[in-house]
């Protein structure tokens, strides 16, 4: 998802010159792509720079500001949504999954109750009785997102494997 | 709430989901019935397959509204669900219905076990955790296992953050935090791997150390590195709830009780004493580093170093911080003078020490000098390495002058302050050493160069040889910046300080001249092989460069003692099974089962272990006995007449005297029964530490043995020394007073334990006595003296003033000064503050007194210890002749000790040379005594 944003480039005066309007694209890639926002999720990656506006020179400082808008995909969870993950932690109560930067805990009661966890197998894994299907770590699993947390540092989610064409992605 | 159904065919119910019972929670998704669409015009057109239909909500089900075969329309309700209880939430948020329950309004909370060693902030409630707790438990006993919780920091590796050559053997390096930060040296215990892996198949792994998370994963990533053995089981620092215990996790990570786990750990204090916990001896491998990871304030410092392996000079310094600047700057000097090319490596350290303990400038300039020789002699031997070997010795002994020459000074006073002060300073500087650890960093590459010219050399140098060459190498690099330096040091040469140094440091020598030439000459390094080995004492008979033999085994005792306690669990278990019990038995039973059969059978008598004042069942030495399921009795009972002692019941005759020394009453009773056993305490210890029957024969009595009498703090059991670390206060305190107050015959040989053998020395008693015990222990000697002070005579008054004076400079830093005055009048209290400060000081450090206790063979001690003696028995209210008679023979008994130690007697009945009238007294006082049942316990060694 593109989302147009803006953002605030505070460059130091050792930068002015003529590669100036470089140095402020690239401050930017490294400042925003990466970051989470509440709003707008995961800044994934900026894909135009729409307009670099006005410097201001803060006073007594040198440093000049610039205001910028960019374009950047963005990934925001919602709950709902059917995503896939890689499993990175499986345990009794539970697994725990990646999607991108987004981490996401399955519960066991959130697991199909035919996949029953295997403390002894290493590593450990949910396997159904007859064992045609294992879920172990790294594995790819395609889950519902029932819950999403959002605080200044990330996004955390909760998922569910309880669901029609969920589980793992036999490829 | 009711869970409708909401498609809009009618249906007819085909089946209820067998797992949707009441009472049971269904997750958001769970397939709750399966239904048949039906067309609206009739109930006999079933068209539709069989669907499912699931639940839209989660929740508990409440009650199942429609039976099975009837049919629904939408908004039919088919379930009445209570709300979800969020069973499992995970940051905060519910793990079942996605629920976050931050905007809830209740603050208290279902889940609250936290049950996954790594992610704590995952959380189940009570009865989710029960549920898991109980599958694993069934999945235990079905794979016929336990659960062992692993530490990680000096049960199975050391680490260290020290410098160490990076060639080790079994060692490896890791920084943590990225490129430039710390380095950490991790040292395998021997035999770790085979011991995980036979282990892992009675027991299930789990770590639990006090490390960081990343450090834990390190190490077990090292250890295990198909994550077989510990899987995700690791609880670190960052999981820990509580910051120096370890136990409060426990309950978490088994919520149905910690009956099925077994924990080894080098240390007690962290798991509360548990009974389930197997203490290992410690391993140490680096010296002078202890456990890095200890909780605060909980270090433990008593061993580190003196033993383990040492890479560095670390003669380094015998700088006390608290000394004063002079000595300060003078052993520094004294160091370099030492170790001469040893010094060119310590100079790094010496540098660094000397600012991080904020010394003043002066002694930071001085130490700078030191390394200005040094660098002096290393440039020398650069020079001299391609020459031939002659050329070279000589280079080196001229420069080794000239060292020698500009510390010579300092010298002469050197020799007594150092031998004093090494044991407690090193340890001190030492850990100024761990800490200036990160800016040492960056030497550490230097090693692979060094890694590459040892393989041209011989195989059999030591451990020691790349760090010096190493500083060496360093060293040729800043020389042409400090040769215009050189001629100022250069300018005396004296020969006859070789030969008076050579006396000094005669080991050390023979290696200055090796490591300048190493490449060219063979033999001298027979000569190093013989001087490191002396010392480096962790006992190291090193052979490669790469590989240091290691004596530790302990793993092997450990594997079978775990092995043993796993088959006594799963006996006790088959029982149970066989009886048609259902309850699992505890290991907390199974492990001091275990450990009872040890010495099951044996009956055992102390000699001189145990101090008189110390009743022997509150002893450490009895506990023991006690734990490994011996018999302890206070008297030998003869073999072939068991029980004749009148006030005993029925017991079995001795079997064993545990004696310290020879010569003691019972020791000469024992010796006439054949087949009674006579060893050292040595034995007892290493029953405990390994659990097993261990051959006497390796431990018999004799005389030049120098004996511990305090068992090594990892042999304590633990049910022993849970009660010196209560809460309510400090048991040892009372312990060792009490007998002074109630007792009245006790106190007056207190002193004749040897110094070194002293129960307060083993502990630290500063964790135990506050100052207000301390003046009440005072208060209560007042006491005694003030009855007690009308007996005593006049020519003992005066030694008695004699010893105040001393005792006062003692007593005057422990005692808060309204005692003061008491102290003056008072001898033994002096003598009390004396032991309690001497025991203080053993950690403290670089104090007078503990010198005495550390090496208290000189005159004045003995002096001093005698008239304690005699003004403490005077105390007592006792006729004089028997006070003189009893402080009379007593301190035979320390120079008999002393001439022990000194090993220089040839007679094979008595120990003590000039003192066979003293001794013959003493023994004959000792039988007497002995006969006499009630007051002897009092008075003699047991």
């Amino acid at each position: 998802m593109a989302i147009s944003m803006e953002h605030e480039i505070l460059l130091h005066p050792q930068y002015f010159g003529p590669k100036l309007l470089d140095t402020v694209k690239q401050k930017l890639f490294t400042e925003v792509e990466g970051t989470c926002t509440g709003k707008y999720g995961f800044v994934i990656a900026v894909t135009t720079i729409d307009k670099i506006g006005a410097g201001t020179i803060l006073p007594g400082q040198g440093f000049v500001t610039y205001p910028v808008k960019y374009t950047a995909i963005v990934f925001r969870p919602f709950k709902g949504e059917v995503v896939d993950a890689v499993v990175t932690q499986v345990n009794k109560v539970g697994m725990f999954a990646e999607i991108g930067p987004l981490s996401c805990f399955i519960s066991h009661h959130s697991i199909p109750a035919e996949m029953e966890f295997d403390a002894l197998a290493t590593p450990a894994c949910y396997k159904s009785k007859d064992e045609d299907i294992v879920i172990k770590q790294d594995d790819e699993i395609r889950l519902k997102i029932v819950g999403t947390r959002v605080d200044a540092t990330g996004i955390f989610a909760i998922g569910t494997l309880m669901d029609d064409y969920l589980g793992l992605i036999s490829s | 709430m009711e869970l409708n159904y909401n498609f809009d065919k009618p249906a007819v119910v085909k089946d209820w989901n067998k797992s949707v019972r009441e009472g049971t929670f269904i997750p958001v998704g769970h397939v709750i019935l399966t239904y048949e669409e039906i067309e609206a015009t009739g109930a006999s057109g079933s068209v539709g397959k069989l669907q499912r239909f699931k639940a839209n909500k989660a929740g508990i089900v409440e009650k199942l509204l429609v039976p099975k075969g009837e049919v629904i329309k939408r908004g039919t309700p088919l379930l009445l669900l209570g709300p979800c209880k969020h069973p499992t939430v995970m940051k905060d948020m519910c793990a079942e219905c996605g629920m976050d329950l931050r905007k809830l309004d209740e603050p208290k909370q279902q889940a609250s076990v936290s049950m996954v060693h790594s992610v704590p902030e995952l959380r189940v409630s009570m009865e989710q955790a029960q549920k898991l707790g109980k599958v694993d438990e069934d999945r235990l006993l079905d794979k016929r296992k336990l659960v062992l919780l692993v530490d990680l920091d000096q049960t199975l590796i050391h680490t260290t953050n020290d410098n160490v050559p990076n060639n080790l053997k079994d060692v490896f390096h890791f920084q943590l935090w990225g490129h430039g930060t710390v380095w950490y040296h991790t040292r395998i215990r021997p035999y770790t791997q085979q011991f995980l892996e036979n282990i892992s198949k009675l027991y299930e792994l789990h770590i639990c150390t006090f490390g960081t998370r990343q450090y834990a994963y390190a190490i077990a990533h090292h250890l295990d590195p198909s994550k077989k053995l510990f899987s995700d089981r690791i609880l670190s620092r960052d999981e820990c709830f509580s910051q120096n215990s370890k136990t409060a996790n426990l309950k978490e990570l088994f919520p149905r009780g910690d009956h099925m786990v077994c924990i080894i750990d080098d240390r007690e204090d962290v798991w509360n004493f548990a009974p389930n916990l197997i203490h290992v001896k410690p391993y140490h491998f680096f010296r002078h580093t202890g456990d890095i990871n200890a909780p605060p304030g909980l270090s433990k410092k008593d061993q580190d170093d003196k033993t383990g392996f040492q890479f560095e000079g670390d003669k380094v310094d015998s700088k006390s911080p608290s000394s004063s600047k002079e000595s300060d700057t003078k052993s520094g000097l004294a160091s370099s003078d030492t170790n001469d090319a040893e010094a060119s490596l310590e100079k790094l350290n010496v540098r660094e020490v000397a600012t991080d303990l904020n010394l003043s400038e002066d002694d930071e300039s001085d130490n700078i000098d030191t390394e200005k020789d040094d660098v002096a002699v290393d440039a020398d031997m650069e020079e001299s390495n391609d020459d031939e070997l002659l050329k070279a010795k000589l280079a080196v002994n001229t420069t080794t002058n000239n060292v020698e020459d500009a510390s010579k000074p300092a010298q002469e006073k050197k020799g007594e302050e150092e031998i004093g002060n090494v044991s407690n300073d090193t340890a001190v500087v030492e850990k100024a050493n761990s800490e200036t650890t990160p800016s040492k960093i960056p030497e550490m590459p230097a090693g692979e160069e060094v890694e590459k010219m040892n393989s041209e050399t011989t195989p059999s140098k030591i451990p020691e040889m790349p760090a010096e060459e190493e500083v060496e190498k360093k060293n040729s690099e800043t020389t042409p910046s400090k040769i215009p330096e050189m001629p100022a040091e250069e300018e005396v040469e004296e020969p006859s300080a070789v030969p008076e140094k050579i006396e000094e440091d005669g080991d050390t020598n023979p290696e200055k001249l090796v490591s300048t030439d190493e490449n060219n000459t063979d033999q001298l390094e027979k000569n190093i092989i013989k001087s490191t080995d002396t010392e480096t004492d962790g006992g190291s008979s090193a052979s490669k460069v790469i590989e240091v033999e290691d004596p530790d085994d302990y793993l092997l005792y450990l594997e079978q003692i775990l092995k043993s306690i796993h088959d006594a669990f799963y006996s006790l278990y088959d029982d149970m099974g066989k009886r048609k019990e259902t309850s699992v038995p505890d290991v907390k039973i199974a492990i001091p089962y275990v450990r009872k059969k040890v010495l099951k059978n044996f009956s055992i008598v102390f000699s001189g272990v145990v101090p008189t004042h110390v009743p022997l069942t509150s002893s450490k030495a009895y506990q023991i006995a006690i734990h490994l399921g011996a018999h302890v009795s206070e008297k030998i009972i003869p073999p072939n007449k068991p029980g004749s002692s009148s006030s005993m019941s029925i017991e079995t005759p001795t079997t064993h005297v545990v004696a310290a020394r020879m010569g003691t009453a019972k020791v000469n009773e024992a010796r006439r029964y054949k087949g009674m056993h006579i060893v050292t305490p040595e034995w007892l210890w290493t029953c405990a530490e390994r659990w097993e029957h261990v051959e006497e024969k390796l431990f018999r009595l004799d005389k030049a043995k120098s004996v511990r009498r305090n068992p090594p703090a990892h042999c304590s059991s633990p049910d022993f020394r849970r009660e010196k670390f209560e809460p309510i206060g400090p048991i040892d305190g009372p312990d060792e007073q009490q007998p002074s107050t109630s007792k009245g015959p006790k106190p007056g040989v207190r002193k004749e334990r040897t110094p070194s053998g002293r129960f307060m020395d083993s502990i630290n008693p500063l964790l135990s006595f506050s100052a207000d015990e301390i003046d009440t222990m005072a208060h209560e000697v007042d006491d005694i003296i003030n009855e007690s002070a009308s007996s005593s005579s006049d020519d003992e008054e005066e030694i008695q003033k004699e010893k105040e004076r001393a005792a006062r400079r003692r007593s005057s830093r422990s005692l808060s000064g309204q005692d003061r005055q008491n102290v003056l009048e008072d001898p033994s209290t002096s003598e009390m503050t004396k032991e309690s400060m001497s025991s203080s000081s053993s950690s403290s450090g670089s104090s007078n007194e503990d010198n005495d206790s550390a090496f208290g063979l000189t005159s004045e001690c003995h002096r001093k210890r005698k008239r304690y003696q005699k003004t403490e028995t005077e105390t007592e209210d006792e006729p004089i002749s028997a006070k003189f008679r009893r402080g009379e023979p007593l301190p035979s008994d320390i120079d008999s000790l002393n001439l022990m130690n000194s090993s220089s007697d040839d007679d094979a009945g008595d120990d003590g040379n000039g003192n066979e009238e003293d001794e013959w007294m003493a023994q004959a006082l000792e039988r007497e005594l002995d006969d006499n049942s009630q007051s002897q316990e009092g008075f003699n060694m047991r």
